[in-house]
């Protein structure tokens, strides 16, 4: 399943290079058409076929062995696929957000021609647009190529972020573990039932949550492939600023990983490996990082989080405190439960049992856990700062955050347990 | 933490631990975590039975050493988990379905490089409906940008009910399209 992982992760990847090529042509040369929407996907394809062959002769090869387990795990994805086909055919537009933002950024960058610009007009405020253009970039390219507004377009890609979070989650595992906790890591994934519903609102948290999970698997994926560990550091770097371009979380998630290193550099005491991972790490953050910073600087009106003197205030304000980390309780226990159906959180408990259970081995990928809960822990420090109505904010975007970090969370506690040696 | 999970990692231990688990995930914990009133929703109260079947076989799948029966607690809670996602699917549409209907004419009227003024008898973000309503003009007249407000020379009302009287004397009705939308155009 290497092969596979590795498919899911680059074609991940490739999406986010076309986005960006796609929207730098606007930005940059101006009178973005068919053509060069076009151009940029030939380009993101031609530079993912290559990359994906490079990886193959890096990567060591493990047998498929495909058996009743990845049938069931194809069973279970089309009947998902088939429901999630009839949510996006009876609401083509998403969820509130998916047309109140995302959606509505990428008509202003196809419908726009030169006045594409008008998106980031003050009187747009509310439509949050000082954020990323990764998923409208990615809708407005296709938009292109198709010379149409195909309402179907953003239903899709948000299929197709779906269908990469239970693959990367699957067959990442798969390519480490080599047994059964593969396609049950996908069955958990597909048995959340708020991360369905999420997938198939169209907004940005679930392709945040892919390159967030494609980070900390390809994290993984170096720790555990010492030939291959360069490409799979820059790669994770690449990813992560994906997620930067998709979502102003995924800036904080860029932080995350590098605060995450360094936590774990002081753990173990090696220090040298740090600075020489966080290079090669920051290499391929670095062009997606450049887009954002530039982005932000030159042409995205100022985010509504500011570190003012009020955010230190409401920083000190100690009754804030409670409130958040009882609404973080509450959104964990009720975490599925809220929609009936058996608590996420116990299948992924089990699915670390299941490996217990069955072998003497090692926790080595346990440090891996130190992603999700620093960004956890990041996004209740914003709750904290928040200058909206902390019950409110809460209410309204506490579950889509917790599922952020959801498929990375799956990841490793299907990964956490492993044979001696990895 | 891990030499504490290896030393705890034999599954005698943790089928003991997930005992206590099947005992202490009840109904009384969730009332005090989940719900302001200490009522739980029967679906809560469904899923809370789930989850102690699903610790219970898994603490007898460890004690049996038969991890396969881990395995098909995954399985088989992921198929109840899938069908509640399909429950779900028809509310969901309800909820998220909108409406560009009239418009979409109403932009076919507008100049192509205009800004465009929005007035209604409820001020967006009073409520759901008012709030949707203006997001809703801007979605589908983008990238007409549509601010708040009659100062523009072309202004677009969507009212509950529309009242003329209502409306700044220096606008004329260019169209009424029904369902409280009305375009408007300011006399010079």
């Amino acid at each position: 399943m290497t092969g596979l992982s590795l498919a899911f992760i680059v074609a991940a990847l490739a999406l986010g290079v076309f986005s960006s090529l796609s929207f730098l042509w606007q930005w940059l040369v101006g009178g973005a058409s068919r053509i060069s929407s076009m151009l940029a996907l030939v380009a993101a394809g031609t530079a993912a076929v290559r990359l994906y062959v490079y990886l193959r002769r890096c990567a060591p090869q493990a047998p498929a062995r495909l058996g009743a387990g990845w049938m069931l795990l194809g069973t279970a994805c089309g009947a998902a696929g088939y429901w999630y086909a009839r949510l996006a055919a009876g609401a083509p537009h998403g969820g509130w957000d998916a047309w109140a933002i995302w959606n509505l950024h990428a008509r202003f960058l196809y419908r726009g021609g030169p006045a594409w610009k008008d998106l980031f007009d003050p009187a747009l405020g509310w439509s949050m647009n000082a954020y990323p253009l990764l998923i409208p970039g990615l809708v407005d390219g296709v938009w292109k190529i198709l010379g149409s507004e195909a309402q179907a377009v953003p239903a899709v890609i948000a299929g197709l972020f779906a269908m990469l979070a239970i693959g990367i989650t699957s067959s990442g595992v798969s390519a480490i573990t080599e047994d059964r906790r593969a396609w049950l890591a996908g069955l958990v994934l597909l048995g959340t039932p708020s991360f369905l519903l999420l997938s198939s609102a169209q907004m940005a948290d679930a392709p945040l949550s892919v390159y967030m999970l494609a980070t900390v698997v390809l994290l993984r994926f170096a720790e555990v492939w010492p030939q291959a560990r360069t490409p799979m550091l820059a790669l994770a770097g690449f990813a992560a600023g994906c997620a930067a371009w998709t979502k102003m979380e995924g800036l904080v998630f860029v932080a995350v990983v590098f605060g995450g290193l360094l936590i774990l550099a002081a753990a173990q005491g090696t220090w040298r490996d740090y600075w020489k991972d966080g290079l090669r790490i920051a290499s391929g953050a670095a062009p997606m990082l450049i887009l954002v910073l530039s982005f932000r600087a030159f042409l995205a009106p100022p985010g509504d989080m500011l570190l003012d003197s009020a955010a230190i205030e409401r920083m000190t304000t100690l009754a804030r405190y409670p409130v958040a980390a009882s609404a973080f309780a509450k959104e964990f226990a009720g975490f599925g439960a809220a929609l009936g159906g058996v608590h996420p959180g116990i299948l992924a408990s089990l699915l670390l049992l299941w490996a217990i259970g069955r072998a003497k081995g090692c926790f080595s990928a346990l440090r891996l856990l130190v992603f999700p809960i620093l960004m956890l822990g990041a996004y209740f420090t914003i709750y904290i700062v928040t200058p909206y109505d902390l019950a409110w904010h809460l209410e309204y975007s506490l579950d889509r955050l917790v599922l952020h970090v959801w498929p990375a969370a799956v990841f490793v506690a299907a990964t956490v347990h492993c044979r001696r040696g990895q | 933490m891990k030499r504490l999970l290896l030393r705890w990692s034999t599954p005698a231990r943790i089928a003991v631990v997930l005992t206590l688990c099947v005992l202490t995930f009840n109904e009384f914990i969730f009332a005090r975590l989940v719900s302001s009133d200490g009522v739980l929703d029967p679906r809560t109260l469904w899923s809370i039975r789930l989850g102690q079947a699903a610790l219970a076989l898994a603490a007898v799948s460890l004690a049996l050493k038969r991890p396969v029966i881990i395995a098909f607690v995954i399985a088989a809670a992921s198929a109840v988990n899938l069908s509640v996602f399909s429950k779900q699917v028809e509310t969901t549409i309800t909820d998220w379905t909108i409406s560009e209907g009239p418009l979409r004419e109403l932009r076919q009227l507008l100049p192509p490089d205009c800004r465009v003024g929005y007035i209604s008898d409820e001020a967006p973000w009073t409520s759901n409906a008012a709030t949707k309503r203006y997001y809703l003009t801007q979605y589908a007249l983008a990238p007409l940008v549509v601010e708040l407000g009659p100062a523009q020379e072309w202004v677009v009302g969507a009212f509950r009910t529309f009242d003329p009287g209502s409306v700044p004397p220096d606008l004329t009705v260019v169209r009424d399209f029904g369902g409280g939308l009305v375009l408007f155009r300011r006399l010079h």
